[in-house]
């Protein structure tokens, strides 16, 4: 079963900065592709 | 025999894979990996996401064991779909067509099947959100909290949060 990373966790700052970086990039991505 | 609860998964898991069939079948139309003999990395983002529309998530789903696991990747390639095509169709959204350039020409449809492939992944997962729970997973008849981990307020808030970071990448990176 999947681990709950609780809110405010370094697993779970760790995967949203990861995150939001992957959207920023993709924003960036689709923006040149478009 | 399967029971009624197993036909409705299998049909469910039948749906994701046509939906995640479709999706894929879709963004071959727009995404070439290889175009006039050059290699086009941005091809093989729905490629990805094709297999783990129609790959692993089923397998995950018919596994049984891993619906939040499943559910999350389903929904996420879900949001992060409807995200991008929103953006595309409003890219090329027309001010004199404007509805037939929405809803024909536009890339809405392929949101709305996206969104489709979520409701049935949702659908899976609420199928096992019990026995989940049974092993410290939160549990939604315990807590009226429609905002803890995959219940439909947490996906309000990714596709919101998300959809902003987003909307922040295609300004920034100008």
């Amino acid at each position: 079963m999947l681990r709950y990373i609780a809110f405010g966790k370094p697993g779970w700052w760790i995967l949203h900065v990861a995150a939001i970086a992957a959207m920023l990039g993709l924003g960036a991505l689709v923006r040149f592709h478009s | 025999m399967l029971t009624v609860t197993g036909r409705v998964r299998a049909l469910a898991i039948a749906g994701i894979v046509l939906s995640g069939s479709g999706g894929f079948l879709i963004h071959f139309r727009a995404h070439w990996i290889v175009k006039n003999d050059v290699f086009v990395p941005y091809g093989l983002v729905p490629l990805c996401a094709a297999v783990i529309s129609i790959i692993v998530v089923p397998w995950l789903f018919a596994a049984g064991r891993r619906s939040d696991l499943a559910q999350l990747l389903n929904g996420m390639t879900a949001i992060v779909g409807a995200i991008a095509m929103t953006h595309i169709m409003i890219a090329h959204a027309s001010a004199a067509h404007f509805a037939k350039s929405i809803f024909i020409n536009g890339t809405l449809p392929d949101s709305l099947l996206a969104c489709g492939k979520w409701v049935l992944g949702q659908l899976l997962f609420e199928f096992d959100a019990d026995r989940l729970a049974q092993r410290g997973f939160d549990d939604p008849s315990k807590r009226a909290a429609w905002w803890r981990f995959l219940r439909p307020g947490w996906w309000g808030i990714h596709l919101a949060a998300m959809g902003g970071v987003y909307t922040a990448g295609v300004f920034i990176f100008q």
